[in-house]
């Protein structure tokens, strides 16, 4: 990595992203090969190597009778290098910009004008700097450490997860933080499957998959392979089970907007690529099969006794005829009989670039509709 | 002094309901033996266990606590080294350790025979002590894998070398026991307060024992321990 590069490490569970980002925090060892970090081996980490390396972990570790500023001063502390105190404004190795003279007051950091309570204070924590950590949320906690590991003089910046808990206005401040950081030069890595910031925040990809990675590229040609392929959601109650089957026979317009290579083969119907439930089996066959392999909750259960409503069918239709889809596929739902549920029209991002290269979920919420509040419907 | 000797001293101050806990039930233990007539060899006896067990329990558990929690590994990973976490924290708690029980101390020589040089020595040979059972902890804390790991491996080893220190028995003279016995750290803490609790005056002699084995075996450790404290926090920490 580049100074100021900011890699993206993205992958389901399981897939290592956080293993890879505790061997770049040297919180692992290698069980084999070499592993080099800011040009020295990582085999046997030394504190200084490891006060060039910040680490947000995915669990906020605080001491917690003190206060918020208290631990900031406190880690801001054990952090603070000598040797690059020493080596003045341009510091040493290719990560060097980062390393500006430091004063010795984390309240009088004279680089960029920040210092670790600015920090602190950007991402929202000003009014409760002064309190103990014990009285904080879950959120307050995470953006703490993500002010500590901001605020340090680390080269190398590692993040697992760190906007998990987040609400939207703290994901934003520390997204213009990490930014701001990059520009002074700070190599950043974020390990995350919440792909939504990732285009603004990395400059590069890595897609994880069982411990491999399968793609290592800009986000921006990542997504140029699924440009055009809009993903609407809908969920219904079938009123009979060949309302799935009605659905499908609206869906049709003009053929050759639907036509792409490499796309689902005969069920699909004209101008959609994908038709798919939540257990990716294509729609357009057997509805009696299809819907047996449906995930069933109560209702469905209970509708399958006869005892309760009619059962939830979630269609996932990839298109590129984006909302245009939806008047015919509604109206063809509606004309069967079925109850509309839900209806979200989603643009691709990087879990169908994910999808598409791997052939999986980046998470289970993936799976048909998004949860509320997570989907651009 | 460095972030993790102020960091000590602060939580320390935080914690004000365990900081008065450690003060009172010291007292607490104190008082009744000391007013109840007790032969002096067996209360300057539980005084030496209390006294000793309070350094090496005060020491390991919350090493092995902060470890469970993962801000040892934290503090390691934020660029602290093993020499920078271990040693200032080892001098914080002795020190505290020492201000804490001094109240008790100072009850045991009151209520006692105790003599003006044991008044001014005994701030200085509990010291000592108590350093040296901070010290112990740390190493209790590198063997412990859970709090009850470390407050069993606290109790045993402490005992052990409360032992060695002639605190329940007198070694017979000229035996190797009888020989270590003055080397080791505890022996001078037992000898004040058996001093101090009516039994035998210290003669001169004994006094200089008491203060070199308490200090002596204490920096040894204390040298010792220096040397490894990145393999010791290392191990401490480990998840």
């Amino acid at each position: 990595m580049e100074a100021g590069e900011r890699l993206a490490l993205i992958g389901p569970n399981g897939s290592g992203k956080t293993t890879l980002a505790r061997l770049l925090a040297t919180d692992l060892s290698p069980s084999g090969g070499e592993l080099y970090l800011l040009g020295e081996s990582a085999r046997r980490p030394t504190p200084e190597l490891r006060r060039r390396i910040g680490y947000a972990g995915d669990r906020p570790i605080h001491w917690e009778p003190l206060t918020g500023a208290e631990n900031l001063r406190f880690f801001w502390e054990v952090g603070r290098s000598r040797r690059h105190e020493a080596a003045g404004p341009e510091g040493e190795g290719p990560l060097s910009r980062s390393s500006t003279s430091p004063s010795s007051d984390p309240d009088d950091d004279s680089r960029s004008g920040r210092t670790p309570l600015s920090v602190a204070r950007s991402l929202g924590l000003g009014p409760v700097l002064d309190e103990p950590v014990s009285r904080y949320s879950f959120g307050m906690r995470r953006r703490l450490l993500l002010s500590e590991v901001l605020a340090s003089r680390a080269q190398l910046l590692l993040f697992d997860e760190p906007t998990v808990g987040l609400d939207p206005s703290g994901v934003a401040a520390f997204g213009q933080e990490l930014l701001e950081r990059a520009r002074e030069g700070a190599a950043v890595v974020l390990a995350t499957n919440e792909v939504r910031e990732v285009p603004d925040w990395a400059t590069r990809v890595l897609f994880l998959s069982e411990g491999r990675v399968v793609a290592d590229d800009a986000p921006g040609s990542l997504l140029l392979r699924v440009k055009g392929r809009t993903l609407v959601t809908v969920r219904f109650r079938a009123r009979d089970e060949e309302a799935g089957g009605k659905a499908e026979a609206g869906l049709g317009g003009d053929p050759s907007e639907g036509a792409d290579e490499g796309s689902e083969p005969a069920p699909v119907p004209p101008g959609v690529l994908a038709l798919l439930r939540d257990d990716e089996s294509p729609v357009g066959q057997d509805h009696t099969s299809r819907r047996a392999s449906l995930e069933e909750g109560p209702d469905e259960r209970g509708a399958r006794s006869g005892t309760g409503p009619s059962p939830l069918v979630t269609l996932r239709v990839q298109t590129p005829r984006g909302a245009r889809l939806l008047p015919p596929l509604l109206e063809a739902l509606l004309d069967s009989g079925a109850e509309i549920q839900d209806v979200r029209v989603r643009e691709p991002d990087l879990r169908d670039v994910f999808r598409e290269l791997t052939g999986k979920e980046l998470t289970a919420d993936d799976r048909g509709a998004e949860p509320p509040g997570r989907g651009d419907g | 002094m460095g972030p993790v000797w102020r960091l000590e001293w602060a939580l320390a101050l935080r914690r004000r309901r365990l900081l008065a806990l450690n003060v009172v039930i010291p007292l607490l233990l104190v008082v009744p033996i000391a007013l109840g007539g007790a032969p002096a060899f067996h209360a300057a006896a539980a005084y030496t266990v209390l006294f000793v067990l309070f350094a090496t329990f005060g020491s390991a558990i919350p090493l092995v606590r902060d470890a469970e929690g993962g801000l040892l590994r934290r503090t390691l990973l934020a660029g602290g080294s093993g020499r920078a976490i271990l040693l200032p924290r080892i001098l914080s708690a002795a020190l505290l350790d020492a201000l804490q029980l001094l109240p008790a101390t100072l009850l045991i020589l009151a209520t006692g025979e105790g003599s003006l040089h044991l008044w001014v020595l005994a701030p200085f040979v509990l010291l000592g002590a108590v350093l040296a059972g901070n010290l112990v902890g740390v190493w209790v804390a590198a063997m412990a894998r859970s709090l009850a790991e470390g407050a069993l491996f606290a109790a045993v080893v402490s005992l052990f070398l409360l032992h060695a220190s002639g605190v329940f028995r007198t070694p017979a003279p000229g035996s190797v026991a009888a020989t270590l016995e003055p080397l080791l750290p505890f022996t001078g803490l037992h000898q004040l307060l058996l001093a101090g609790a009516g039994g035998p005056p210290l003669l001169r002699n004994a006094i200089l024992g008491g203060l070199l084995g308490s200090w002596g075996g204490a920096l040894v450790l204390l040298a010792v321990t220096a040397v490894v404290t990145q393999p010791l926090i290392k191990r401490i920490s480990a998840p």
